[in-house]
């Protein structure tokens, strides 16, 4: 009866072993695989993978300085949606350079971009990050954004507008020393001011010599900034 | 012999028990509770995306991948002609990104042919598109011809599978690149293809 019982359970008692030795084996490996190599430099263990290089990133592989740029990025974001001209300025370098749409001239200085990046005056615009990538180093930083922007939601924009439609846009923002050093909106769809223009959907102003537009008074401490 | 089966059965689960406390308390484990950064800080939540796999592209987004990977190809094989048949004639820009805006793509052309060509990674490739433009920023590895690496970043816009922007940074400090070499045969190529520069016009 005992031996019986005995034969009976010793499959049951080698495979937990068995179970339990793997648990050890594995988590041992584990622990001493080395880290990916990032950057893709010359490695054996991980060869060039181009033309199927990665198209997402996993936040807690951020180089520090991409993970500064990403919060500047952010309070970027967050200081024009409270409409904190102060905080919102504190971010931006002096000699910044800045284009509010594909069809603009490269333009240079705090002062100018204070007056051309209008979200932080108007209490009626909304903008939202909906995905954010990064690439950067002690030199530079790139900082791509997908932003949705809503502008003048409930019938406060002008007839023919983009009223609370919200205008999806592909973003550039280059950070340096934890400051906007660029600032860059292109409009990813139809439905968006570039493209109502393009289209010619969208009135053109008159034909006029280009009058420079009036820098709100808020924005005259700024400096103005060299190239 | 019930009683026996039921004394085994609690030594297994005490055993099982034991072997997984170890496994949550262990560093591995720690460390994926607790994501960190290279500089040791705690991620926040994120409330936006920041890994987009290719097969969740819209269709100007994957076009607009395939002509940047084309770009860096004809890069790499120091064509200028192939890689000007991947711009739009009215591209716009900027070799790195302290110049001023550069215009066209015969201008592109003559600019890249001096120093274009040399081993390349391109190591990351970052897209947000739709039905009227789409922009990219890529990471990259240069390699100079001693095989010293540079850490540069571009950003492109791409509409209907051409490249109407483009510009390039270096990530990390170091040597500046060579000066170009305006007699190379890329540039041959190109005078051949276009004919010779323009010479400027003086006041």
């Amino acid at each position: 009866m005992w031996t019986t019982a005995v034969n009976a359970l010793r499959k049951p008692v080698h495979l937990l072993a068995a179970g339990a030795l793997m648990l050890v084996i594995g988590a041992a490996a584990n622990a001493q695989a080395p880290a990916p190599a990032r950057g893709g430099g010359v490695n054996r263990a991980n060869p060039p993978r181009q033309g199927f290089e990665p198209t997402g990133q996993d936040p807690a592989n951020y180089t520090p300085q991409e993970a500064a740029a990403i919060a500047v990025a952010q309070k970027w974001v967050e200081t024009s949606n409270s409409h904190d001209v102060p905080a919102h300025m504190a971010l931006i370098d002096e000699n910044v350079v800045y284009r509010p749409d594909p069809t603009s001239a490269l333009l240079h200085g705090a002062r100018g971009y204070c007056s051309a990046f209008g979200f932080i005056r108007n209490p009626n615009t909304i903008l939202k990050i909906d995905e954010m990538y990064v690439v950067g180093g002690a030199s530079d930083a790139l900082v791509l954004m997908k932003r949705t922007d809503i502008n003048n939601p409930v019938g406060n924009g002008r007839s023919g507008g983009l009223a609370g439609y919200p205008v999806p846009l592909a973003v550039l923002v280059r950070v340096k020393n934890g400051k906007v050093t660029e600032w860059y909106d292109a409009p990813v769809n139809k439905v968006s001011g570039a493209a109502m223009r393009t289209a010619g959907a969208q009135q053109a102003p008159p034909a006029q010599p280009a009058q420079p537009r009036p820098i709100p008074e808020v924005c005259m401490k700024y400096p103005e900034g060299s190239k | 012999m019930a009683r026996m089966n039921y004394s085994w059965g609690l030594w297994a689960s005490a055993v099982a028990g034991i072997l997984g406390l170890a496994a949550s308390f262990s560093p591995v484990a720690q460390a994926q509770g607790q994501p960190q950064n290279r500089a040791g800080a705690n991620v926040p939540v994120l409330n936006w995306g920041t890994s987009k796999p290719e097969f969740w592209f819209n269709n100007e987004e994957e076009s607009a991948a395939r002509a940047v990977r084309a770009w860096f190809a004809a890069w790499e094989a120091g064509n200028p002609l192939l890689l000007g048949s991947f711009a739009d004639p009215n591209v716009i820009f900027r070799r790195k990104s302290s110049d001023d805006l550069g215009h066209g793509r015969d201008s592109l052309m003559r600019g890249v042919c001096g120093y274009i060509g040399g081993r390349l990674n391109l190591t990351g490739l970052f897209v947000v598109g739709g039905d009227f433009d789409t922009g990219v920023i890529t990471s990259w590895d240069k390699y100079d011809a001693a095989g010293n690496r540079t850490r540069m970043g571009s950003f492109f816009r791409v509409q209907n599978g051409l490249i109407t922007e483009w510009m390039d940074t270096q990530l990390d400090t170091g040597e500046p690149a060579a000066a170009p070499n305006q007699n190379s045969g890329a540039c041959q190529a190109v005078n051949a293809a276009l004919g010779p520069a323009a010479a400027p016009t003086g006041n």
